[in-house]
């Protein structure tokens, strides 16, 4: 019962890619991809952790756990992405720039 | 292409390069922290099957979401709400009644939705009642539910567009609501915060679920046609 050690290490190295994505890109759209891509990366790991102890069937709290995740996840790039669209239309800004807290 | 090649310059900088370095040792260091997890704990399995019976459903997932761990649910359709009063706040409206595609000409297009639109909705409705006994639930419906809506309304029909503020603010919350009346009738009868008697617990956890998926589609919805922005009837956006 190993094998979901390959799932969740790769929910890791995901986790890792999202967040140098999300610190290095400037671009606000991409940022919220690469929190998409951390999101990812907890799931495959939740999932993963289910497959842990199978008794019948997997562990059920992560898969539900998961589940709701994904919905929450879905809505909160949604706002995210509305919230880079407000700051769009106010600054013309897509891109955040260093050094530039000046409005 | 000055843009981007100060950020090709940027990542070669000794700033970009400790962040990498960061990134990949968090990594590692999480692989690592994982080698260190029993590989064969008891989780929550053993609890989960043996209180099944109690929970009013045969599926463990679902007994967990709308039983065991209610409360979690509850405040996720929490946060489904803040989401989406975010975005209106942001848009400054408190209904979608003004966006509107232009209805689309093209004839394959609306052959298919007119096929795929109820279909949508009975598969919705089915994996709603499959939660009882196997994979499915209001999560899964209510998504299918609002991929539907945001299909009609790419074709250019109202879709949740049409209803009014009222019903549309009505739907937002059912699901927030219908968790919270739960929680006073418990209260009510001196028991525990979404703790259901096994007899009723079937019953309750499908009115909670119906109304969850109702909340859930419309919210997901919702989300995706507002970020659309607003347009006035003289100059409806053409759908591309």
């Amino acid at each position: 019962m190993t094998q979901y050690l390959a799932y969740s290490m790769a929910g890791m190295a995901l986790f890792a890619i999202g967040l140098h994505a999300l610190v290095i890109i400037p671009h606000i759209l991409r940022k919220i991809i690469g929190i998409n891509v951390m999101a990812g990366g907890v799931f495959l790991f939740l999932i993963s952790v289910a497959a842990r102890n199978f008794d019948e069937f997997p562990d059920p709290v992560p898969q539900a756990m998961l589940l709701t995740g994904v919905v929450v996840a879905l809505s909160a790039t949604a706002f995210a992405v509305a919230l880079a669209r407000r700051i769009y239309t106010v600054t013309g800004e897509s891109e955040l720039t260093e050094g530039d807290d000046t409005p | 292409m000055s843009a981007a090649t100060s950020f090709k310059a940027r990542l070669v900088s000794p700033l970009s390069l400790g962040v990498a370095a960061a990134s990949a040792g968090l990594g590692v260091f999480l692989i690592l922290a994982l080698l260190e997890v029993p590989r064969e704990a008891a989780g929550l399995t053993a609890l989960a099957k043996a209180a099944i019976p109690e929970s009013g459903v045969d599926h463990p997932v679902t007994a967990v979401l709308l039983n065991f761990r209610a409360y979690d649910t509850w405040l996720e359709v929490g946060v489904l709400l803040m989401a989406i009063m975010g975005m209106l706040l942001f848009q400054r409206r408190s209904d979608l009644r003004d966006i509107q595609l232009m209805p689309s000409p093209e004839p394959v297009l609306n052959w298919l939705i007119r096929l795929l639109f109820p279909m949508m909705v009975v598969v919705s409705g089915y994996l709603l009642w499959m939660g009882k006994f196997s994979a499915g639930g209001a999560f899964q419906a209510g998504v299918v539910l609002g991929s539907a809506g945001v299909l009609l309304w790419l074709a250019g029909h109202p879709s949740i567009t049409g209803f009014s503020g009222r019903l549309f603010r009505f739907l937002l919350i059912i699901g927030f609501l219908s968790f919270l009346i739960a929680s006073f009738i418990n209260l009510y009868f001196d028991q525990l915060i979404l703790d259901f008697p096994p007899v009723y617990a079937g019953t309750i956890i499908l009115i909670l679920e119906t109304a969850a998926t109702l909340s859930i589609a419309v919210t997901v919805a919702a989300l995706i046609i507002g970020l659309q922005p607003v347009t006035r009837d003289r100059d409806r956006t053409p759908l591309t």
